[in-house]
């Protein structure tokens, strides 16, 4: 036993604020780890092999439903991996599961992740995201980058009416603050 | 009042719904569906407000958005706001208006003085009048007018009220919910596309709310309920009243203002208005036309309206506008009016029109005069009779004018499309080149009839449907009554005595715009800024036109020879707190917080913006009274045992691949390729013009893995500037970066105890001694029972030193346990200030020496740019200029008198020399407080500096007034040796 315990904190102590038809909580427990790469091939064959996923190209995800695991590409070179956060190291299993076809790196403690879900939900977002969340157009799976509020945001619609928003921890009290206003706003 | 002018039946207001307003501190009464301006009329209020230059009396004029005369302060106190269009004004109940632009009583205004002057108050008066003396312009003149002229006045408060701002995507923006724009809905929307359907109004319709034509069969506001009905329904479809597109910009992308609780008497938290910004694939312009007056002696009179206006007021607001009204027009519309008023019961006294002859039946006792011309008004607060050319005088409380209908161009000019002259309406339409994606259609493409309007909505809508490659619905055109449109242009009544006005708003005349013509301002452009025509809240919508004219016909020109001005946006006025939105008061930016910034908080620190950050200055004790004495505590404290700081806020960057090290090796000017696993290096970027970008230490964790850090400042720059390298400099490079700022949050922990401090939370498998940890070593450790974390033993105080991280989640406690671990030596928890003097005093550079024009020479780190390797920078940095014998050094400066402070910023002159730019030889970079040295000291730029030891310069300051003598030094004020960072 250490003499002196860390603390573990969460980038927005697990916020929850409900509004009409929108809800606006904080996920956490979910490792984040990035995974860049030259190889492709080589890194689809590591991941079919190892997770019988299909990797997905940029503005796409995939999931691997027995393992809570969700893969979204975000760039031609960089997929980010999220799953349940187990251990101290969940960039270990992941690098062992690219093998030498990736380099992993990992980011759980820097993204705040919320999720923004309801009916009202993308009305929330047409407030602060200038992307077309359109069903038809950010369709169920999608991801993609974009600045809402001047901060840069990872945007995941994850269903019809919910989305996974990922920013930075160090300002994620002012997206957390933008998210509910908008929220406010529209309800 | 009991509404003594609202007719008995009709309109399309709700009866049932008695809403109480004041005005004036008087207290009316309207309903539902009133603007402010309808129910004033419906009273019986006829003077609203007072015009800007010769305070003359002015009623409503108009029942849009170009009202130019009835402009109100509406709100009390804080949300007073002035300038509104009492048109525009929804009512509600409470609605609380005054009047504006009087001093004394509106009825009763002493400034109506000014109308006395009016000889010599003519444009451009007070440029040719207060010319002398030169400096009563700013002190006395200006002043003066300014309180004399202007319209309504703000409360001079922050404006209390919320705004938001929003995007929207469609594939058809249709603007404006007329004719046209609902006819052009309904079939986009019935094709299936997305469509976004704005209009200003609170009601869709446009002139069918106001007209008796009938579409379908049905009066023509009923179809355009059912038209709103049924693309509500429509998932695909949005409709958007209260909804102002002001500005068409690049890309199809649309500005737009939604007035979302001005209608109503409180926001109740919610935002007032929301500023859109709308991305289209097309955009249907069904903006509809402005009637415009014709220009003759009085015309201003309250009581003197647009005809189209006292339709508006009498078909849709069920409220006579007069109880006998008299029409002047030179178009059929005219006539419509008076067919119209009449239908309603409204005695028209006379029908005057200035074409020859008689287009339509006159109603029943109205006194037709074809070829007739008004040329006076009579009545001190409104209308009682008009003259005609004839001198016939014709009693009446009202005066309907129509010269005309202008098309609402705006939007097609706003990317430089020019409008053309269109003879057989005798107005402007839409011309050159319309901004991408842009359509018009109905009445501003100078189509007049409700027939041909509604065809033409269909039409563009079907067109852009057979663009996309979509099949347009059947069979859904519409069917209207006819109308009869036709229009013979007349612009003034010509040489009669009396001021004509032209612009109401800006009370600019015909002798006004001749005046300018008349004194060499021929261009339109020059005659718009010399008689300010076409300026302010409406812009010249009812004048533009007119005044054209009347400068062409000054000219001797035609109309089109003349040219017109084009309009930029916004359309309408946009509050500045819309265009805020939420960036007002601490929501201005983001803020970052580290990790510990809780701890920090809770410590007592006082914190100070960098960027983004909010990074804690220093903390203060009991009995501190001064930041100083807290830092000098901080200093002192730290390099005699032990003291802690947050340093999560320098960028850091992960650097993985096969090329990690060839990367890294490039990027600095010194050598990377030897640095062992567990090693870390101080490491300099130059800019591709030689100059120094960054400094940081980068850290060997792997052989394929480095992490760099940079300065707080430029983590996003230098990661972009890597990401350039990386993707296009060096493709080839099996190199990736990626930000892990946010995933660690660090510590410097530093001073004699700090081994012993970090020892008690570091796992005892990892050995941190001296010898098994020297100084620049790096290495991945576990604290505290097996958090992962990263141990660099670098030093930027001088002192024995380490910086630690730990996951980001662990930040704020690893500042408690460090803090806990280190009560035995008595340790502190030091800010940026401490750093800085501590950094200053080990003659340690920082934004303040790498501010971009300085080299690696200059900061004595010439050695530092490696002669075996290329890297960025290498060529330029052997420039002439940059290789000098003679250039700056960074050095250490001391007063000579102990006594005396140091100042940045102050500029170094040799003892004797004049203080000018000529004999500058550099300047203090940064200063600070020793506590150990117990004097002030600084860092500075000066030539050939670190051949000059000992030398006294003067340290200049003359933006200060006060110069002092200061001794060129080391810079290296403790430790030069470095024995402490390697103990």
């Amino acid at each position: 036993m250490a003499e002196f315990d860390l603390i573990p904190e969460s980038p927005l102590n697990g916020l929850r604020r409900t509004f009409e038809h929108i809800a606006v909580e904080e996920v956490s427990g979910r490792a984040v780890v990035s995974v860049a790469f030259s190889d492709r091939a080589g890194l689809e064959q590591a991941m079919r092999t190892n997770l019988d996923l299909t990797l997905p190209f940029v503005g796409n995800t995939a999931r691997v439903e027995t393992r809570d695991l969700l893969v979204l590409s975000l760039q031609s070179d960089q997929i980010f991996v999220l799953f349940p956060q187990t251990g101290y190291r969940p960039d270990l299993e992941i690098a062992e599961i690219a093998g030498d076809h990736g380099c992993v790196t990992d980011q759980s403690d820097g993204w705040a992740l919320l999720r923004v879900s309801g009916p009202r939900s993308r009305a929330a977002l047409e407030r602060i995201c200038m992307l077309d969340l359109h069903q038809d157009i950010f369709t169920v799976g999608a991801v993609a980058r974009t600045v809402m509020e001047h901060l840069g945001v990872i945007i995941h619609r994850d269903d019809e009416h919910s989305f996974l928003l990922m920013s930075a921890r160090s300002s994620a009290g002012s997206f957390a603050h933008s998210v509910v206003t908008s929220a406010e706003n529209v309800s | 009042m009991t509404q003594a002018f609202r007719l008995a039946k009709g309109g399309l207001i709700d009866r049932s719904q008695t809403l109480e307003f004041r005005f004036d501190g008087a207290a009316y009464g309207g309903h539902g569906g009133d603007t402010l301006a309808s129910a004033l009329l419906a009273n019986g209020v006829r003077m609203v407000g007072r015009s800007f230059k010769y305070h003359r009396p002015r009623g409503v004029f108009s029942a849009g958005s170009e009202e130019p005369n009835a402009l109100v302060e509406l709100r009390r106190g804080v949300r007073q706001e002035p300038n509104t269009r009492a048109t525009m004004a929804e009512l509600f109940g409470g609605l609380d208006a005054r009047s504006q632009n009087y001093r004394g009583t509106l009825k009763c205004d002493l400034l109506a003085v000014n109308d006395l002057f009016s000889p010599f108050l003519s444009a451009g008066f007070y440029y040719k009048t207060f010319m002398w003396p030169k400096s009563f312009w700013e002190k006395l003149y200006e002043p003066a007018i300014r309180a004399a002229a202007g319209l309504g006045r703000l409360s001079r408060e922050p404006d209390p009220d919320a705004y938001d701002k929003g995007y929207l995507h469609c594939d058809i923006l249709i603007i404006g919910a007329g004719p046209s724009g609902l006819a052009a809905a309904l079939t986009a929307g019935r094709a299936g596309v997305r469509v976004i359907l704005a209009d200003e109004d609170f009601r869709v319709g446009g002139r069918l709310n106001a007209e008796t034509l009938g579409v379908n069969g049905m009066a023509g506001s009923e179809w355009a309920d059912a038209a709103y009905a049924e693309l509500a329904a429509m998932d695909n479809v949005r409709v958007m009243t209260r909804t102002t597109v002001f500005g068409a910009y690049d890309h199809g992308i649309y500005g737009a203002i939604e007035r979302q609780t001005d209608h109503l008497p409180h926001s109740s938290g919610k935002p007032r208005q929301v500023l859109w910004r709308i991305y289209t694939r097309r955009a249907i312009v069904c903006a509809g036309a402005t009637e415009r007056s014709i220009a003759f002696p009085d015309n201003d009179r309250p009581g003197v309206m647009l005809a189209g206006g006292v339709r508006a007021y009498a078909n849709r607001f069920a409220v006579g506008s007069g109880g006998s009204v008299a029409i002047f027009t030179n178009n059929d519309t005219g006539w419509r009016t008076a067919s119209d008023l009449s239908a309603k019961g409204i005695s028209i006294a006379a029908i005057i029109d200035t074409r020859e002859i008689s287009p339509l039946a006159a109603p029943r006792g109205a006194a037709v005069v074809m070829g007739g011309r008004v040329t006076g008004t009579k009545g001190r607060h409104g209308v009682r009779s008009v003259t005609l050319a004839g001198g016939q005088t014709i009693e009446c409380d009202c005066l309907a004018v129509s010269g005309g209908w202008s098309p609402n161009v705006h939007l097609t000019c706003h990317q430089r499309g020019r409008p053309q002259w269109n003879e057989n309406i005798a107005a402007f339409t839409p011309g050159g080149d319309m901004p991408v994606g842009m359509r018009v259609a109905g009445a501003v493409n100078g189509i007049f009839s409700l027939q041909n309007c509604l065809a033409d909505g269909r039409e563009t809508a079907v067109e852009i449907l057979e663009n996309f490659g979509l099949n347009p619905p059947a069979n859904d055109a519409q069917t209207a009554d006819e109308e009869a449109a036709s229009i013979s242009a007349f612009w003034h009544v010509r040489d009669r005595k009396g001021r004509a006005f032209v612009d109401l708003q800006n009370d600019v005349t015909v002798k006004d715009i001749r005046l300018s013509h008349q004194e060499g301002f021929r261009s339109v452009e020059h005659l718009k800024r010399y008689t300010t025509l076409g300026m302010a809240t409406d812009q010249g919508r009812t004048a533009n036109v007119l005044g054209l004219a009347i400068l062409a016909q000054a000219s001797g020109k035609s109309i089109p020879e003349t040219g017109t001005t084009i309009f930029r946006p916004p359309y309408t006025p946009v509050a500045i707190g819309a265009i805020a939105g939420r960036s007002r008061g601490k929501e201005f930016r983001p803020v970052r917080k580290t990790p510990g910034h809780r701890w920090a908080e809770e410590n007592g620190a006082d914190f100070v913006e960098s960027g983004l950050w909010m990074r804690a200055q220093w903390f203060a004790r009991e009995g501190e009274t001064h930041w100083r004495q807290s830092c000098d505590r901080e200093v002192l404290q730290t390099r005699s045992s032990v003291g802690i700081c947050d340093v999560t806020t320098l960028g850091k960057i992960d650097i993985q691949g096969r090329d990690a090290v060839e990367f890294v090796n490039r990027v600095y000017s010194n050598g990377f390729a030897k640095l062992p696993v567990g090693k870390c290096r101080y490491g300099l970027m130059l800019r591709e013009d030689g100059l120094v970008m960054d400094d940081g230490t980068t850290a060997r964790l792997g052989e394929k893995h480095f992490v760099m850090t940079t300065t707080t400042a430029n983590a996003a720059p230098i990661f972009k500037h890597l990401e350039f390298c990386r993707q296009c400099l060096w493709p080839g490079l099996d190199v990736h970066l990626i930000s892990v700022t946010e995933q660690w949050a660090q510590a410097a922990v530093a001073g004699p105890h700090a081994r012993k401090l970090l020892e008690k939370l570091v796992d005892p498998d990892h050995d941190i001694s001296n010898d098994a940890f020297p100084f620049m070593a790096c290495g991945k450790i576990s604290v505290c029972g097996g958090v992962p974390a990263r141990l660099f033993r670098i030093s930027f105080s001088g002192e024995l030193a380490y910086e630690i991280a730990v996951p980001a989640r662990y930040g704020n406690s690893l500042m408690d346990a460090l803090m806990k671990a280190g009560e035995e030596f008595g340790t502190t928890p030091y800010g940026v200030e401490a750093l800085n003097v501590m950094r200053i005093e080990k003659g340690h550079a920082t934004g303040n020496e790498l501010n971009g024009q300085t080299s690696a020479r200059d900061l004595g780190l010439g050695r530092m740019m490696s002669d075996r390797k290329d890297y960025i920078g290498r060529v330029l940095s052997q420039r002439e200029h940059l290789v000098r014998e003679n250039g700056l050094k960074l050095v250490g400066f001391k007063p000579v008198d102990e006594k005396q402070e140091l100042k940045a910023g102050a500029h170094f002159i040799a003892k004797g020399k004049e203080m000018t730019t000529e004999n500058d030889e550099g300047w203090m970079t940064s200063v600070a407080w020793s506590p150990n040295l117990q004097t002030s000291i600084g860092l500075g730029f000066i030539e050939s500096g670190d051949s000059r030891m000992g030398e006294t310069v003067i340290a200049a300051d003359p933006l200060r007034e006060r110069s002092i003598e200061v001794e060129i030094v080391s810079p290296y004020f403790v430790d030069p040796e470095g024995e402490r960072l390697r103990g």
